[in-house]
């Protein structure tokens, strides 16, 4: 996840997602922006798994679907090899259902595009002048900002719960997701030692996250 | 195509800005029924109705690919 450059931190991070998405299929194929590549520090730059598609798990009706957005930051003050990192700016995940309208089961979003994310029972700032809808529109907004989550699928659907309500969550890792669909949902792993395989790799990410998780906040 | 060092199992593809847009328009196309420029002048001006749903979800993440 670090390195002395852009491009070496950039295939540092491929190498560990590789090693994660590894686990789900004997292929793994990541199509990433020409730009990273050519280190353009100032840019959001996207990875996606599969040119983003959704990729169906091995004897399995549930699907994958991975996109990340990332930048690359340089900190002057760190060691010369790990001077800069890839830093997740936005996340989606998906897991789905194989079939032709490639119907979402449940996702995982972050993607707060750089504006605070708007905290429940506080006021939205400078929103007093807006009329009702707009405000309702910035409401929707902040609420696409913070982590979370969307239940959906037909069979889910009812009366209280829908696909249209955010599910506050922690972010999350996308060996989180990964487990979740062996583990839950039945997927089929591509190797045996996934286990071991996820926790190296979810360990690495842990080690260079900036953001700590509810009950293991680092100093 | 680049390789991932040392890994049996996955490859990388870089995309230009070209062919950004040919997979973005592709997406636009295939999910929300428009092209991929229409959906970038309407993502743009905020006039993507829902941008939090599926379909728009799996066109808005290919954004960095053509800017």
């Amino acid at each position: 996840l670090f390195g002395r450059t852009p491009r070496v931190a950039l295939d540092a991070y491929l190498e560990v997602l590789g090693d994660a998405l590894g686990c789900c299929w004997a292929h793994v194929r990541l199509t990433v922006d020409r730009k990273a590549a050519d280190e353009d520090p100032a840019k959001l730059h996207a990875l996606v798994l599969a040119g983003h598609e959704q990729v169906p798990f091995a004897n399995s009706e549930f699907a994958l679907r991975v996109g990340q957005m990332f930048t690359f930051d340089n900190d002057p003050s760190a060691r010369s090899d790990e001077r800069w990192r890839v830093t997740i700016r936005q996340y989606s995940y998906a897991v789905e259902l194989v079939s032709s309208n490639e119907e979402e089961v449940i996702s995982w979003h972050w993607k707060p595009e750089g504006d605070e994310p708007w905290q429940e029972g506080n006021d939205i700032p400078g929103t007093e002048s807006l009329s009702e809808l707009d405000r309702e529109k910035v409401r929707k907004s902040a609420l696409t900002r913070r982590a979370h989550a969307h239940i959906a699928t037909g069979q889910l659907v009812g009366y209280h719960l829908s696909r249209k309500h955010h599910i506050p969550t922690e972010r999350i890792a996308l060996e989180d997701v990964i487990r979740f669909a062996f583990e839950e949902l039945g997927a089929t792993p591509a190797r045996s030692d996934w286990r071991v395989r996820l926790t190296n790799t979810r360990e690495k990410f842990v080690a260079a996250r900036t953001w700590p998780e509810s009950g293991n906040s680092r100093s | 195509m680049v390789t991932v060092a040392d890994r049996e199992s996955a490859s990388v593809e870089y995309l230009t800005e070209e062919q950004g847009w040919e997979l973005l328009d592709q997406r636009a196309q295939r999910y929300l029924h428009m092209s991929g420029r229409e959906f970038v002048e309407r993502w743009d001006r905020g006039a993507i109705e829902d941008p939090d749903r599926p379909e728009v979800n799996r066109v808005s993440m290919l954004l960095p690919f053509v800017r």
